[in-house]
């Protein structure tokens, strides 16, 4: 076996093998589990005790009341008839003056609150109605009254849709909703393991130059070879978790009818799906190398493990900082500050795949990002080689020390 | 010829930390790379190694240059100790040996076969952060040999170790010379080198003070020390020609002489008083001649 093979190797195996891997799988695969038995989890907690709603008030109230009361539980139901002791999972609606409504509600114990705001409206309705009848007015009155503001939109780049309540929702054109749960996931996904992975071969490359054993390594393998050996065994470990992410996630999505849960959620699945999960991937993993030769290079400035965190710190704010950009513009789509970002290789991973979202269609664009992850992963590696070749063997203190000691004179 | 140092110098910015180095190591031999902390053994090491280019000069293993070609016949143990702290020891060896091109099966065996010369076969498959500093040691050494290299570098081997370990690892030492191996090491023990090596080089800011044959090297350096034990008061010989020093304590007395001329003389007077118990003309030891050429205090 060569050295490269083994370098490559002895990081993944230890990886993997180690417990911090084990677990933090698991509780990922028992959330992917979870999320995929979403509706029956929900079931099991549901509670199904049945409540009865009893109306003491007079006949006419009471159809007043009943055509006004709209129950969103089928385990709620009411009725007229007033039982002798109050029991449980009874709701009394105790109405002590008809007009203006004065009512009291009993209950042994407390009412759902989704009960109590419909027999609120209901009782509110019945106060409006008998006022509107008390001060005499028409029924085309009422009708104006309720009347809201006609607004008539006309924007010719952008699909504007009223809400039920309203509110403007803008959507660019062709945006699927599918696809904006495809890029937030997706964004989650890399943020996490850049976060993580990059973190860790910053950590093994400290870890390595601190217990001094690189000087054995590195007499017998070439630097850069250990080193690009060593980021491909981590790259390597990031894609084995998120294959057993996936392989987990379809076989328990494939036990239940996702397309019909979608179809439920009013989410079609259209032809810039498999587009949009296919750039999400990619730029997963183009980030993702990105950030670990980073990371690398970062891991390389330092002699000591408590420095660790100083040193990485840089990268973690561009991932955080790429994320936010990413997730605060997923809505409302393309602007100046996107389309600034996406060309920008620290942010491109983040900010791209937004641009997929809004224009599926400008797949230029897109090449050009896939283009400046590539250019930026060589110039990334070739970068994190030179610090590596140059500062592995130093046990320059300070992190600045060991900066100069690589871009200074030699 | 195996080793060839020649006019080897390495600069960082304006401290020369080795300078115009001239050594020659004989296949099969124990070289003995000495010198007081700072003196450069590590920088010279790291450039035989190829770990660090030299400034001028060059380093010929067997007519050639060394590369990641001829890595796999050199064994090296660094002056600062570490390995992965979470993997087993034979995790690591495993790494490490398989990293010099041998085979799992091979290290294995290798393996065993070492723990049982160091006595530490049940360390196994302990974590190596769970041994103690002196058994993480003979795992690093372990390392280093582990591929029957035919040049072992050994910075500093002997420290951190206690007396029976010391012994062990010489043993070990002459075992890899037997076996054909050329060794170099450095050491601030001067025992040891004595012991073990034939020929030696001191290293004093960087340049050689003093290189070659021990016994040339003793015999060149003339001071000569005498001692005598009896019951007479000598004190009186303290003023006699080519003294340089003279101590007594108790019924012994330690002179040194300028050479071995001055030693007649003296024990011409000692014999007038009668009857003394010993009287020897030593060698000097290495101990005194790296005082006299570093001239610095060390252990």
């Amino acid at each position: 076996m060569n050295k490269f093979m083994t370098s490559f190797l002895h990081t993944y195996i230890s990886k993997v093998k180690s417990w911090s891997f084990i677990i933090a799988t698991l509780i990922i695969v028992v959330f992917i589990a979870l999320a995929a038995n979403a509706d029956r989890i929900i079931a099991l907690f549901d509670d199904d005790t049945e409540i009865v709603i009893e109306i003491d008030a007079s006949d006419e109230f009471y159809e007043q009341f009943s055509e006004n009361l709209f129950l969103d539980e089928e385990r709620f139901s009411f009725t007229n008839e007033v039982s002798e002791e109050l029991e449980e999972n009874v709701v009394r609606v105790e109405v002590t003056e008809e007009y203006p409504v004065e009512a009291t509600m009993h209950s042994i114990t407390d009412i759902p609150n989704n009960l109590n705001n419909s027999i609120r409206i209901a009782l509110n309705e019945v106060n409006r109605v008998q006022a509107v009848n008390e001060i005499d007015v028409t029924e085309e009155e009422i009708a104006l009254l309720n009347s809201g503001a006609t607004i008539d939109y006309d924007v010719q780049d952008q699909d504007i849709t009223i809400g039920e309540s309203g509110e403007i929702i803008t959507f660019s054109t062709d945006m699927s909703v599918l696809n904006l749960i495809i890029f937030n996931i997706g964004l989650f996904v890399m943020f996490f393991t850049i976060i993580n992975y990059a973190s860790q071969i910053g950590t093994e490359i400290a870890m390595e130059k601190s217990s001094r054993v690189i000087e054995i390594i590195l007499s017998s393998m070439p630097p850069v070879k250990h080193l690009v050996a060593k980021i491909l065994g981590i790259f390597a470990v990031a894609l084995t978790q998120l294959l057993i992410f996936v392989v987990v996630g379809l076989l328990l999505f494939s036990q239940m009818d996702f397309g019909g849960t979608l179809s439920d959620f009013g989410i079609e699945m259209n032809d810039s799906s498999l587009q949009m999960i296919v750039l999400t991937l990619i730029y997963i993993v183009l980030g993702m190398f990105l950030y670990l030769a980073i990371s690398a290079m970062l891991g390389s400035f330092i002699s000591r493990m408590e420095d660790l965190q100083q040193g990485i710190l840089p990268m973690t704010m561009l991932v955080i900082a790429g994320f936010y950009i990413g997730i605060f513009n997923a809505a409302t789509g393309e602007n100046m500050l996107t389309e600034i970002t996406s060309y920008i290789p620290f942010f491109t991973p983040f900010v791209m795949p937004l641009r997929a979202l809004h224009s599926p269609e400008n797949l230029t664009v897109q090449y050009i990002g896939i283009a400046i992850m590539i250019v930026s992963i060589v110039i990334a590696l070739a970068l994190a080689a030179r610090v590596y070749r140059g500062s592995v063997l130093s046990t320059e203190k300070g992190i600045m020390k060991n900066f100069k000691r690589v871009f200074g004179k030699k | 010829m195996t080793l060839e140092i020649k006019n080897v110098s390495k600069h960082f910015g304006d401290n020369v930390a080795v300078d115009d180095l001239n050594v020659e190591i004989p296949e099969g031999e124990i070289f003995g790379l000495l010198g007081g902390n700072g003196a450069g053994k590590t920088t010279t090491f790291r450039i035989i190694l190829g770990l660090l280019n030299a400034t001028e000069g060059n380093v010929l293993y067997n007519g050639k240059k060394i590369d990641y070609s001829v890595t796999d016949y050199i064994g090296y143990l660094p002056e600062e100790r570490g390995l992965h702290p979470k993997l087993k020891v034979r995790e690591q060896i495993q790494y490490l040996g398989k990293l010099k091109g041998m085979s799992g099966k091979e290290v294995d065996k290798q393996l065993d076969y070492w723990l049982e010369k160091f006595e530490v076969p049940e360390n196994k498959n302990k974590k190596i952060e769970k041994l103690s500093k002196g058994n993480q040691q003979k795992i690093q050494v372990i390392a280093s040999i582990i591929h029957n290299p035919s040049l072992i570098i050994l910075d500093e081997p002997f420290s951190g170790l206690d007396p029976i370990n010391v012994e062990i690892l010489k043993r070990s030492v002459i075992e890899m010379k037997d076996k054909g191996a050329t060794i170099i090491f450095s050491t601030h023990r001067m025992e040891h080198v004595e012991e073990l090596c034939e020929n030696v080089c001191i290293l004093n800011k960087g340049r050689s003070v003093v290189a070659g044959n021990i016994d040339q090297i003793k015999s060149d350096f003339g001071q000569k020390e005498i001692v005598i034990e009896g019951d007479k008061d000598l004190s009186y010989i303290e003023n006699m020609p080519g003294i340089l020093s003279f101590k007594s304590v108790r019924k012994r007395v330690t002179i040194k002489i300028e050479d071995e001329s001055f030693a007649e003389p003296i024990f011409n007077e000692v014999i007038k008083q009668g009857y003394v118990k010993r009287f020897e003309v030593k060698e000097p030891s290495m101990n005194d001649i790296f005082i006299a050429k570093v001239g610095e205090k060390f252990e």
